[in-house]
């Protein structure tokens, strides 16, 4: 085990009413949105940490996600009472809001670019359904209905398909026709999916404590077992070559460059003491940070041979850890509601 | 850690044939002013509405841990929404999963034993099977879940009681009890029970299996001199009967209890080794076991109760002026009752 090498700042701190489910900062990086489990939907000003919103009860029985438009003037959510709601970010009114097809709407996604015609669409998943909304929160097409829950949600491919991961398989969707284009179909139930930006690689996190990982070119299927928990975080670096996992108390790195990580050997981060519950690669950097069940939160460079940059810890297990857009801050939120913003020195 | 500091939650588990009062008893418990807030998790077909309660609907998606072992197959869909229901600082007081009418219990209730996280926050209270008391008898027979379902239950409603004739309804009560003499068994019409009886029982505490000790060693009992009277007295007209019916209904797949009572103290390695070769080989067969053992050399009684191949056991209370005896009980299918009693009886000191 390691020291950090670097001190942290603690730049501002505020807190919710309960566990923070999700945390997403603005495209332009002025706004750090974040729900909690109680149904709050909060904006803050992302340099003073004052809250420019707050929806006290934005969905009854919890808010699960949050997703910015890409033009950063509206905000999405969806929760537990089955509905998804978009927000006008600065006036705070509610500009669309829609039943999602089951009592649970967890998952939302926008398209990264426009789709034909139709500008940023947004993907909303409640139970076993998937449905397509435009920017101003009309439907865009008829809802896509899975045999079993959906797991996880995202777009693909530059924006070309919707990736829909349910318990037996990771399914590619035309955003326009709703037709299947392909799908990897999985023994082990999938509780995690990720796409490398790239588009070559899909990993899927397991409930048998396993990670599956396909060559999207081949076709080709490998198995890491041995976790020490159920991974449920997975994150990409944006070069597409490392894919940093959870699993126990240990973050491993595998190394996807070539022939991909099937014979090689993870790098193995050890610094928390509690299972890994959160990581998030910069967006244009290459710092990981991750956090754990214990408060712990670490910022590494995983490459490099003194890989831990930089510690800190919040008063209660940390549920989401994100950076901001330039990488500059990192947001950290805890199951008791904290909201932490942070900033290596 | 989580934000949780109370213990954690009751699970119940509804089980019971299309038909049987699955429902009707759900919408009771939900509706009764009692002041718990419930959540419920009912399959696909379910069909509860009821305003401020949280209802979530979900597909049964079974999965196995370890390749190819039945023991090992749980719940993918309920670590899910468990976890979800986790998260929640005001939490639920008390958690129930109906199952579909077709569903083995086993992997429902295997999957709060072996997946760690649902172990942090939840904790199986019991197994109720609510049993169409008029369509029952034919079930019986040709359908292989309803006599799991009674096999796994810790409480039995026998409902729907008030469309039966009472020789009829006692003829299928002995049924169910030859299969499970250890769960509770309740008549009901309509679903209508008190809540406490399907509620916060300790089905699976160790602890609390104590205070069913009377009834269960009861039924252990009677069952032992059941078997001894089939030897004894062959002969006999009223069980000559009782007998033929048995080669009627019962074959070798039907679901069993074999309850085993003797004196006398256990030599600990034998025990562990028999216990260990049972379920290794016959666990996938045994639905649920419960016993109060007497160890050679130990002061105190020894307890234990499984699942399939999961058991739970650790030394319980010191015997002090109480004889010193042993009291077990296997429900299951295609048991041993000879093997299972010589097996027993091998591993006294």
């Amino acid at each position: 085990m390691s020291s950090p090498l670097r001190a942290i700042a603690f730049t501002w701190h505020t807190r919710l009413g309960d566990f923070v489910t999700d945390a997403a900062w603005s495209p332009s990086g002025d706004r750090l949105a974040v729900s909690s489990v109680s149904g709050e939907v909060a904006i803050y000003d992302a340099t003073t940490g004052k809250a420019v919103h707050l929806f006290k009860e934005a969905h009854t029985d919890g808010c699960d996600a949050l997703a910015w438009r890409p033009d950063g003037k509206a905000l999405a959510t969806a929760g537990r009472d089955g509905m998804w709601k978009l927000w006008d970010a600065s006036e705070g009114k509610i500009l669309a809001e829609h039943e999602a097809g089951a009592l649970w709407a967890e998952y939302l996604a926008w398209s990264p670019r426009p789709v034909g015609e139709q500008g940023h669409l947004l993907a909303v998943a409640a139970g076993n359904k998937v449905t397509l909304w435009t920017e101003a929160g009309a439907p865009s097409s008829e809802a896509i209905t899975f045999s079993r829950t959906v797991a996880d949600l995202a777009w693909v491919l530059n924006g070309t398909a919707v990736a829909v991961a349910t318990s037996t398989s990771v399914n590619l969707r035309d955003p326009e026709t709703g037709k299947e284009e392909r799908a990897f179909v999985s023994r082990d139930p999938i509780l995690k999916m990720s796409f490398s930006p790239s588009g070559k690689w899909l990993m899927t996190g397991n409930q048998d404590c396993s990670v599956h990982v396909w060559n999207t070119d081949s076709g080709a299927e490998m198995h890491m077992r041995g976790y020490a928990s159920k991974v449920r975080q997975l994150a990409w670096h944006r070069g597409s070559r490392w894919l940093a996992a959870g699993g126990g108390d240990v973050v491993s790195v595998w190394d996807c460059s070539g022939p991909g990580p099937s014979g090689r050997t993870p790098n193995l981060l050890e610094w928390h003491q509690d299972l890994v519950s959160a990581l998030h690669y910069q967006p244009a950097g290459d710092w990981l940070a991750s956090g754990a069940r214990d408060g712990s939160v670490a910022i590494w460079s995983p490459t490099q041979r003194q890989s831990l940059i930089s510690g800190a810890k919040i008063s209660s297990g940390v549920t989401r850890v994100a950076w901001s857009p330039d990488g500059s801050r990192l947001a950290a939120t805890g199951e008791e509601g904290e909201v932490q913003v942070l900033a290596v020195e | 850690m989580s934000s949780s500091s109370n213990g954690p939650i009751p699970v119940t588990v509804i089980t019971g044939f299309l038909g049987a009062g699955k429902t009707t008893l759900l919408n009771r418990i939900l509706t009764e002013k009692h002041g718990k807030r419930i959540a419920v998790i009912e399959n696909e077909f379910g069909e509860i509405g009821v305003d401020n309660q949280l209802v979530i609907q979900s597909d049964e998606e079974i999965f196995e841990l370890n390749n190819g072992c039945i023991c090992c197959r749980v719940r993918g869909d309920l670590i899910r929404i468990l976890a979800k229901l986790q998260q929640r600082r005001d939490k639920f007081d008390s958690v129930l999963i109906e199952t579909t009418g077709l569903a083995d219990p086993g992997p429902v209730a295997q999957t709060f034993f072996t997946d760690e996280e649902v172990k942090e926050g939840f904790v199986l209270d019991g197994i109720v099977t609510v049993v169409d008391a008029k369509h029952v008898g034919l079930h019986f027979d040709d359908t292989r879940e309803v006599r799991e379902q009674i096999g796994f239950a810790d409480v039995i409603l026998l409902n729907k009681t008030d469309l039966v004739p009472p020789a009829e309804l006692a003829k299928t009560e002995a049924r169910i009890r030859k299969m499970n003499p250890f769960a509770k068994l309740h008549k009901t019409e309509n679903a209508a029970i008190d809540l406490n009886k399907v509620l916060d029982i300790g089905g699976f505490d160790l602890k609390r299996a104590l205070d069913l000790e009377p009834d269960f060693l009861k039924a252990a009992e009677d069952d032992y001199h059941h078997h001894e009277h089939e030897h004894d007295h062959e002969g006999h007209e009223h069980h000559d009967h009782e007998h033929e019916e048995e080669h009627d209904h019962h074959h070798d797949e039907d679901v069993t209890s074999v309850g085993i009572t003797t004196p006398g103290d256990l030599d600990e390695k034998k025990l562990s080794d028999w216990l260990g070769t049972l379920l290794r080989t016959k666990g996938q067969d045994i639905f649920r076991m419960k016993g109060v053992l007497s160890v050679k050399g130990r002061d105190q009684r020894f307890v234990f109760q499984g699942v399939h191949m999961l058991m739970d056991g650790r030394p319980d209370r010191p015997w002090g002026k109480e004889p010193r005896h042993n009291a077990l009980i296997f429900i299951g299918r295609n048991l041993d009752r000879k093997a299972l009693n010589e097996g027993f009886l091998s591993c006294l000191a």
